[in-house]
């Protein structure tokens, strides 16, 4: 009893549901047994990382699906980095960025050393396949030292190693690394595509899904497949037989987000920004990363603006943005933001009253 | 004079040479006027003698008891003492070190104790083996340890040597100096014939006091372990010092030593005994004032001296407004004092007005603090909070938003600091994070400070992240989703998928739910993450309003079915984790323990160690 999401997530690169004409291209590129370094990027939900795992299917059979994880600890000089390493007989995964300020040090030592040794398993049974496939999830995270440290090893050992660079945002990676990879783009799916997905998803499970609540929840999940197909399912146990109207079931942070949003709307003072800078400390303190808090509020705030104010406050908007990228502590931006847009909002009201 | 360019060696010829020669002044060159000098220097006086020593030392070259059989340590201990004796110092926490038990100030009963241990001491040393031949005096600075173990130590005719964080206290140093020190006895003794080898006599007896323990360092290796060695066998009493009682330094110390923890002295205390001192320097000042320093100064007697002293010249007589006066520059306050400075109304040429360098130095306080106070405080100041006049509300607004956006900026150049180590960015930080916020903000906020919510906030939102990752790396093999992603879609969707068996069937629902879990390789921790990390926009959060019986059901199901059956491994294909599950910890701890026992265990340990073990296991679940 998995997650409908999981359940039916495609394995082969026959089976995905979108974007056709790139896994025909990528089944070709590995027809020879061989590949260069990929920078796999696009949106969450496009399925990037499922490309990938199909990739690996397409080239070392069922048994690329044998995963193993496992939580290692790294002696890096006087420190201990622990990290969860993914691995199949073919490949290992792991999400370097989670070492955190360490990660340089994780890219110089661990993956260098991955990198180094050339694979058992595979190597001896066929001889032309004998490279290790690192893949590295959220590379854009890395710390531009880290980026850096990267760029000598992929070119070193390339002969053993081929790595699989995943991330969402590519403006992040820094250039060299960038032209040292093949960049692959993987598109989100389109909404109609993500209805017909949701159709499919649907008919297995036999399930009766209406085309204007498919429609509705792949508008909802902003093109976003996995959060379509979780969307789904949250639909199916609120109300079942479907209806075209039904209520969609929201993420718990969006509703909170859009609940900020109204107080803002609601009264802009002093008073107010504090009440709303806990509802902040509450999201960032609940994992939600600060800069899908920002965007969300963004629009929350712009749906339910005038034209006039809508303009100037996304000029702010992309200021303060800008500025929680640079800084540490995005609850500064945030409120600066909020405490910002209280007087755009405010000073429309006053000037529209006379 | 006049000189020459120096780069054509010409003389140089400007506006006020030309007026020079005017006036007919006299000009001359380099060599004139050293000419001059020459001519017009006193006459030169026979070389000076090198200065005698203002005082020559008496105690230190034959009168040295203590050295005897260890000059070479006793020489710096002499030197330590020396001065004090020989000629008041300048300074008054010298000149007024106590001299006397009686002058001691405040923690009486801790010195009493320390009199009594004193004096007791040979007696207590050759007897019983319980007794503590050693005593370890802690507390914060400038409340007088030193000064009490000197005072003590003398009051009962013993000589003292004195070894500090300035002396080399590695092993080796300690063994070569101080063990030859400990286990002797003075030649003073064999001299007057009261011991020979034996107890020393009492006229000249040694004691050892070790300043400063905490401070014995990197470069001190092994001196700690020395030292507790050398309390072992000592044959003098010896007094440890040291400030921070809870390193792990000293620790090991205190279980060997007599612990007395010294206070801080009230500041009525401190206030009463320094009245004294200044009806000796002709310093007229009267009780409240100097309760106020003492106050300010923490129980520091020392440090306040220091500081009275300081002010001294200023005046002949200290009272409030001169306190008042020197507490704003000299007093060290915390951020807790001067954030509210920052929110001052005060116009150029009013006296509360402050430039930006004063307002810089507040800032300097704390640099870490005061910020966040800033930050915690600004939308509470009455500046920002005026009537109901659109238009003043409006303008106010705009206030905030400046000081909002002033102190965002500031988190920029902060950042910039503590990543590239750029600290001449600090009074930028300083004037964006406090002065322009309190500037704009401006308005005398009376009400009390807040604690910053950030620092508890940013705690449990590392926490959250650290069962966010681990629940994160659990599932990894399922799901292919970046943590974030996790977060914003499989979090919420897990989270009810899980809840809802439990609330529609109750009890039965819970091989439901612990079947989800094992699919995605969850542990019932991830199960209590996922719960935690939910934002409610009422009361009621999902997960937490279920009845505790099934609650309880729930976790005493994931112990037993984790603990005794082997793992469900899943999909075939997917074999999942083996190291994170609990029960895996658990199993290898067994295997080690039966290790251990096959290893070397005598066969009646074997019972305990396994019981220990399954006990150990029990509430690492309970959790």
């Amino acid at each position: 009893m998995v997650l409908l999401v999981d359940k039916y997530r495609p394995r082969t690169l026959d089976g995905l549901d979108h974007g056709a004409s790139l896994s025909a291209s990528l089944k070709r590129l590995v027809a020879g047994g061989d590949f260069p370094h990929m920078l796999v990027y696009g949106p969450s939900g496009a399925g990037k990382k499922t490309r990938v795992m199909a990739l690996l299917r397409e080239l070392h059979g069922p048994s690329a699906e044998k995963l193993r994880v496992e939580s290692r600890t790294f002696k890096i000089g006087t420190h201990n980095v622990e990290l969860t390493l993914l691995s199949s007989p073919h490949h290992i995964e792991l999400n370097p960025s989670d070492a955190g300020n360490r990660d340089r040090e994780v890219v110089q030592e661990v993956i260098k050393e991955i990198a180094q040794t050339a694979p058992v398993v595979g190597a001896a049974a066929d001889g032309q396949r004998a490279f290790k496939v690192v893949v590295l999830n959220e590379v854009e995270r890395l710390s531009k030292p880290a980026q850096h440290a990267l760029r000598r090893t992929m070119e070193k050992y390339v002969s053993t190693c081929r790595l699989l660079l995943i991330c969402t945002n590519p403006s992040k990676v820094i250039a060299p690394i960038r032209s040292r990879c093949m960049c692959l783009r993987v598109a989100a799916p389109t909404h109609d595509e993500i209805c017909t997905v949701l159709g499919s998803v649907a008919q297995k499970e036999g399930l009766k899904l209406p085309a204007g609540l498919a429609m509705r929840i792949a508008t909802a999940s902003e093109r976003n497949l996995r959060r379509a197909i979780l969307t789904l399912e949250a639909c199916k146990v609120a109300q079942y037989p479907f209806t075209d109207n039904q209520p969609l079931q929201q993420p718990d942070w969006l509703a909170y987000i859009d609940a900020v949003a109204l107080d803002v709307l609601h009264e802009q003072s002093p008073r107010q920004l504090l009440k709303v800078r806990g509802r902040l400390y509450e999201l960032i303190s609940s994992c939600i990363p600060p800069d899908l808090i920002f965007q969300q509020l963004t629009i929350a705030l712009l749906k339910r603006c005038p034209k006039p104010v809508q303009h100037e406050a996304l000029h702010h908007a992309a200021i303060y943005e800008h500025r929680l990228q640079a800084g540490q502590k995005a609850v500064f931006h945030l409120e600066a933001f909020l405490a910002r847009f209280m007087s755009v909002y405010k000073k429309h009201m006053v000037m529209s009253q006379r | 004079m006049r000189g020459i360019d120096c780069s054509t060696g010409s003389p140089i010829e400007s506006s006020k040479v030309n007026k020079a020669i005017g006036l007919k002044t006299k000009i001359i060159d380099e060599d004139g006027l050293f000419d001059m000098l020459r001519k017009t220097a006193p006459q030169p006086e026979p070389e000076p003698q090198p200065q005698p020593a203002p005082e020559p030392k008496p105690r230190q070259p034959p009168a040295a008891p203590a050295s005897g059989g260890a000059s070479g340590a006793a020489g710096g201990a002499a030197d330590a003492r020396a001065p004090a004796v020989e000629r008041a110092p300048a300074l008054w926490a010298e000149k007024y070190r106590p001299q006397r038990v009686e002058d001691l100030v405040g923690n009486n009963d801790h010195v009493k104790r320390l009199v009594q241990w004193a004096s007791t001491w040979e007696a207590n040393a050759r007897g019983g083996k319980e007794f503590r031949k050693a005593v370890l005096l802690s507390g914060p600075p400038g409340v007088g340890k030193t000064s009490a173990a000197r005072v003590v130590l003398a009051a009962l005719g013993y000589d003292v040597i004195e070894l500090n964080a300035s002396d080399t206290r590695s092993k080796n140093a300690l063994q070569q100096t101080a063990a030859d020190m400990l286990t002797n006895t003075s030649i003073a003794a064999f001299a007057t014939g009261g011991g020979g080898g034996g107890g020393p006599a009492a006229s000249s007896k040694l004691a050892l006091i070790m300043d400063e323990v905490d401070g014995m360092s990197s470069g001190d290796r092994g001196g700690m372990q020395q030292l507790v060695a050398l309390i072992k066998t000592s044959k003098l009493p010896v007094i440890c010092c040291c400030n921070d009682r809870s390193s792990q330094k000293v620790k090991s110390l205190a279980n060997h030593c007599l612990d007395l923890r010294f206070r801080k002295p009230s500041s009525r205390e401190v206030a009463t005994a320094f009245l004294k001192i200044a009806t000796s320097e002709g310093y007229r000042t009267d009780l409240p004032s100097v309760e106020k320093v003492a106050v300010a100064c923490n129980g520091d007697l020392r440090g306040m001296l220091n500081l009275l002293q300081l002010w001294r010249p200023s005046g002949e007589t200290l009272n409030g407004d001169a306190v008042a006066k020197g507490a704003t520059n000299d007093i060290s306050a915390g951020a807790f004092e001067v954030w509210d400075r920052f929110f001052k109304q005060a116009t150029r040429g009013s006296p509360a007005y402050k430039p930006l360098d004063g307002r810089l130095r507040d800032y300097f306080v704390d640099s870490s603090m005061t910020p966040l106070l800033v930050q915690e405080m600004y939308p509470s100041s009455p500046g920002l909070s005026v009537g109901n006049a659109p238009q003043a509300q409006l303008a106010a607004l705009n206030r905030m938003a400046s000081a909002a956006e002033s102190i965002a900026e500031s988190d920029v150049v902060g950042s910039r600091i503590v990543r590239e180590q750029q600290w001449t960015l600090s009074p930028l930080q300083g004037v964006l994070a406090c002065a322009r916020p309190g500037f704009f903000a401006a308005g005398g906020i009376t009400s009390q400070a807040r604690f910053p919510a950030f620092l508890g906030r940013f705690s449990t939102a590392n926490k959250r992240q650290r069962l966010l990752r681990e629940c994160a790396s659990h599932m990894q093999a399922q799901a292919s989703a970046s943590k974030a992603e996790v977060r914003c879609s499989y979090v919420p969707a897990l989270r009810s998928a899980l809840v809802r068996p439990l609330k529609t069937s109750g009890s039965d629902g819970i091989e439901a739910t612990l079947a989800l879990l094992d699919e995605y390789s969850l542990t019932k921790d991830d199960y209590d993450a996922l719960v935690e990390l939910q934002l409610a926009l009422g009361d009621k959060k999902e997960g937490e309003d279920l009845p505790s019986a099934v609650k309880s059901a729930l976790t005493r199901a994931y112990n037993k079915s984790h603990r005794t059956e082997p793992r469900k491994l899943g999909k075939a294909s997917r074999a999942a984790e083996p190291s994170r599950f609990d029960e895996d910890g658990a199993l290898d701890d067994d295997a080690e323990a039966e290790d251990e026992d096959e290893e070397a265990e005598p066969v009646a340990a074997k019972p305990k160690q396994k019981a220990a073990a399954s006990k150990g296991k029990g509430k690492a679940k309970a959790r």
